[in-house]
């Protein structure tokens, strides 16, 4: 898709004023390979209103329902002055989408005198001449939802800016932007009420029986209630003490913002732990960890009896569990001449001296218990060997984080003891104030929570106390039905959050590395291997060994470049390929990142339109570098009218050559 | 034909305040969801033990309360078994089941009171049980 022209009538400063054109080319399809255009203008001559006006054209009231703040103001005056009612203003963007070409025309009319709109805006769509019937499913079919857009229509300092201010926050709203994480936790949030309501529903049958049954679930039920109530705000306490520890060690001090990543460092570990202990809980591990010390006395009992020397007690133990567990690697034990004890392996050939000493074997089989034996441990042999793997996983990735986790701990320790920076030593007081509010806030939480349990119990038992005529519990019935059937999607909705942040994730890092790793230099590719941002929002830059590089390792270039690259990354995954308008794309990102950066966008996109300031974007030096892509260039220039206002109009330039201006005249 | 713990109607549990507590905490602190889950835990601690050290100090449980139905004992077939074949038995079978859980319940119960202190969760609390059954050298109460 490529935006070919915008005509603007009396929106922002392109007043409509007979003389001057207020067309603004975006497109030359003359000059094929090149795809950049640039819009140069010093503040104030509408570079912004061009991002506004193509966003008002595409999505109307719904973008802005005060659209009539958009009005020339010399349009408004000279109305006044012409006794003139109605303004029109319009918005006409030619789009080409695969060799077919659309003119979306977006209009309103403003009636000066009632000071009102005289309706909403209206869009019309014009193909090969005739307009076509649903011109805001056409919207929809090949744009995203507005508020998506910000991802294609974007002014790119404020987007670093937002990033330099709290990268984190910055991240969890792009994220919860893409994938509607806060749509679905207010669906879950939803959902856990009406859950709840149904509880309620059964409670009103239980209050119609009158007894003092009913009373005290009815007094068990309120318990309940206060103890989850008491939970929820525990748990807003304990989220606001975390974010007021987060934002304890902002600072431009080195020493702080070297303690900082290890206070970070330890958060994230514990974190970890949390979700590993979560996982392990949830998973079957912990239900047959007997299974797994069993496997442990068969394990070492195959093992004894391949050793030599091998007692006659260990033997006659060891030959009792492997009779038991002889699976489909040994078909038998022996002694052999010496008198040691020797597995037989499936298949093996046996020497004729030792045929002798298998009848000491006494091994029966194919009766009775002990065929029974044999089909019982094969059946848990086959389940413990997983689940043996399965905890030895999660007992070296705990065991791992732990260890690190001490680390960190000691090392904060360390510097909390021997530091001599007075503002280090009170944050750290604070920190670890907040870290002994926080515990004992979850320890408090902990126990409200098991009581919960508790009286959700014993109202299960008095429930079944509770005497209900066939009506009353077919009611019941019906209700706890419902329930579970909206239990089922609560769990949906849960497990799709999840999900679909981590489809996310996994695509936004895999395009974002591979986008920084074509932008930086040769020589910094080893450093700068991928980029990584958990499900907890935090942004890693990864080295080629996997292991994170530390905030002081990178400089703010190379960051505000990853940062880039996460963002595009997000907009690549939604799959609309639109054109990129960007304003201010090289005010904040370093000389140096911000060519190799641009450059690639300028490779992998279908048209990119950029306003840029003059004089301080757009130079000598950036033209010669972007040079090679320009398709078209159109200065923003304003004159003044009538001593009123200024109009603002566009004025198509060479692209092959600098505009020349005159810095001192803005 | 030949049923698992034949003739036995229910697995049986601590009675006693004090081991009712304990057991009841343990099965929290560890993250059974089952209660039945911590029994056959304390039987392979207690097996594992003898195996490993040799000797072991076993503890009969004489106050015993009933747990769960034999019927609804999913790993009756296996520690019907183990108690079976590693003893060389023909009867008697859940006594000496119940035997092994009473130990290994005591053995946990030791081993709590030493450790359960500084460790914060579940996993950390097997990870550290399991280290101290498969390595350790500890007296088994």
């Amino acid at each position: 898709m490529k935006f070919i022209k915008l005509k603007l009538k009396n929106f922002k400063p392109y007043y409509d004023k007979p003389g001057i054109k207020q067309e603004i080319n975006l497109f030359n399809k003359d000059r094929k390979g090149k795809n950049l255009t640039l819009n140069i203008g010093p503040t104030g001559h509408g570079k912004t209103s061009i991002s506004e006006a193509l966003l008002w054209c595409l999505f109307g009231d719904y973008y802005y329902n005060n659209w009539e703040e958009f009005i020339n103001t010399l349009s408004r005056e000279i109305a006044k002055q012409r006794k003139v009612n109605k303004i029109n203003i319009s918005v006409e963007l030619v789009l080409e989408i695969e060799e077919d070409y659309y003119r979306l025309i977006r209009h309103g009319i403003y009636d000066i005198t009632k000071g009102q709109k005289v309706s909403d805006s209206e869009l019309s769509v014009i193909h090969a001449g005739e307009p076509i019937s649903n011109p805001i499913g056409f919207v929809g079919n090949h744009f995203p939802p507005l508020e998506l857009m910000t991802y294609f229509i974007f002014d790119a300092d404020d987007i670093l800016k937002k990033f330099e201010e709290n990268r984190k926050r910055a991240i969890k709203d792009h994220i919860n932007k893409i994938v509607g994480v806060e749509k679905l936790d207010g669906m879950i949030e939803s959902l856990e009420e009406v859950v709840l309501s149904y509880d309620k529903d059964i409670r009103n049958i239980e209050i119609g029986i009158h007894s003092d049954v009913s009373d005290k679930i009815g007094e068990k039920e309120k318990d309940k209630a206060q103890k989850e109530e008491a939970i929820n705000h525990l748990e807003r306490e304990i989220q606001s003490k975390k974010e007021e520890k987060q934002g304890l060690f902002y600072s431009v001090s080195p020493e702080i913002k070297k303690f900082s990543e290890l206070v970070d460092e330890k958060d994230k570990l514990e974190e970890e732990i949390i979700k590993l202990n979560k996982q392990f809980v949830e998973s079957n591990i912990v239900a047959d960890m007997d299974l797994l010390l069993i496997y442990c006395i068969v394990d070492d009992a195959i093992e004894k009896l391949n050793q030599k020397q091998t007692t006659k007690e260990e033997f006659e133990t060891s030959s009792i569990v492997i009779k038991s567990s002889l699976g489909k690697d040994y078909s038998g034990i022996f002694f052999d001449d010496k008198k040691n004890t020797c597995l037989i392996k499936v298949g093996a050939r046996i020497w004729d001296e030792d045929l002798d000493n298998l009848e000491k074997l006494n091994l029966k089989s194919g009766e009775g218990i002990k065929s029974n034996s044999m089909s019982t441990f094969k059946k848990y042999k086959k389940k413990i060997s997983k689940l043996k793997l399965d905890f030895e996983d999660y007992k070296n990735d705990f065991d791992g984080t732990i260890k690190a986790l001490m680390m960190v701990e000691n090392k904060i320790k360390l510097i909390g003891d021997t530091t001599e920076n007075r503002e280090l030593k009170d944050k750290l007081k604070k920190y670890n104030d907040i870290e002994d509010i926080i515990r004992d806030k979850k320890e408090v939480q902990h126990e409200i929570r098991e009581k919960k349990k508790l009286i959700k119990k014993e109202i299960e038992e008095l429930r079944n106390e509770l005497k209900l005529n066939e009506e009353q519990k077919k009611k019941i019935e019906q209700i706890i039905k419902k329930q579970n059937e909206t239990q089922i999607l609560l769990n949906i909705a849960k497990k799709s959050r999840e999900e679909f942040l981590h489809e996310l994730l996994s695509y936004i890092n895999k395009t974002a590395s591979e986008s920084l790793r074509s932008t930086v230099k040769y020589e910094d590719k080893q450093r700068f291997h991928s980029i990584e941002v958990d499900s907890n929002y935090q942004f890693r830059v990864k080295q080629s060994n996997g292991k994170a590089l530390k905030e002081r390792q990178i400089n703010l270039g190379y960051l505000q470049v990853s940062m880039m690259s996460f963002f595009f990354g997000l907009s690549k995954f939604l799959g609309k390929k639109i054109p990129y308008v960007i304003d201010d794309p090289l005010l904040r990102l370093d000389p140096g990142h911000d060519k190799r950066l641009i450059k690639q966008l300028c490779k992998t996109s279908d048209q990119l339109i950029f306003h840029m300031i003059p004089g301080k974007e757009y130079t000598t030096d950036s033209f010669n570098w972007l040079k090679p892509y320009i398709n078209i260039q159109n200065w923003l220039g304003r004159e003044e009218y009538k001593g009123l206002d200024y109009i603002s109009y566009a004025e198509c330039k060479d692209p092959d050559k600098k505009i020349y201006f005159n810095i001192d005249k803005f | 034909m030949y049923r698992p713990f034949d003739g036995e109607k229910a697995v049986r549990t601590v009675r006693l305040k004090k081991d009712e507590g304990f057991f009841k905490n343990a099965v929290k602190k560890l993250g059974f969801k089952n209660e039945i889950d911590l029994v056959t835990f304390c039987v392979a601690i207690a097996l594992r033990k003898e195996y490993k050290d040799k000797t072991l100090n076993k503890k009969l449980l004489t106050s015993a309360k009933k747990l769960v139905g034999m019927e609804s004992f999913d790993k009756r077939d296996l520690y019907d078994l183990i108690i079976l074949e590693y003893l060389n038995l023909r009867e008697g079978r859940l006594k000496e089941f119940e035997t092994y859980f009473y130990t290994g319940f005591n053995i946990l119960k030791e081993w709590f009171k030493e450790n359960n202190a500084d460790l914060r969760s579940e996993i950390e609390r097997l990870s550290a049980i399991w280290d101290y059954v498969t390595r350790g050298n500890g007296q088994d109460g």
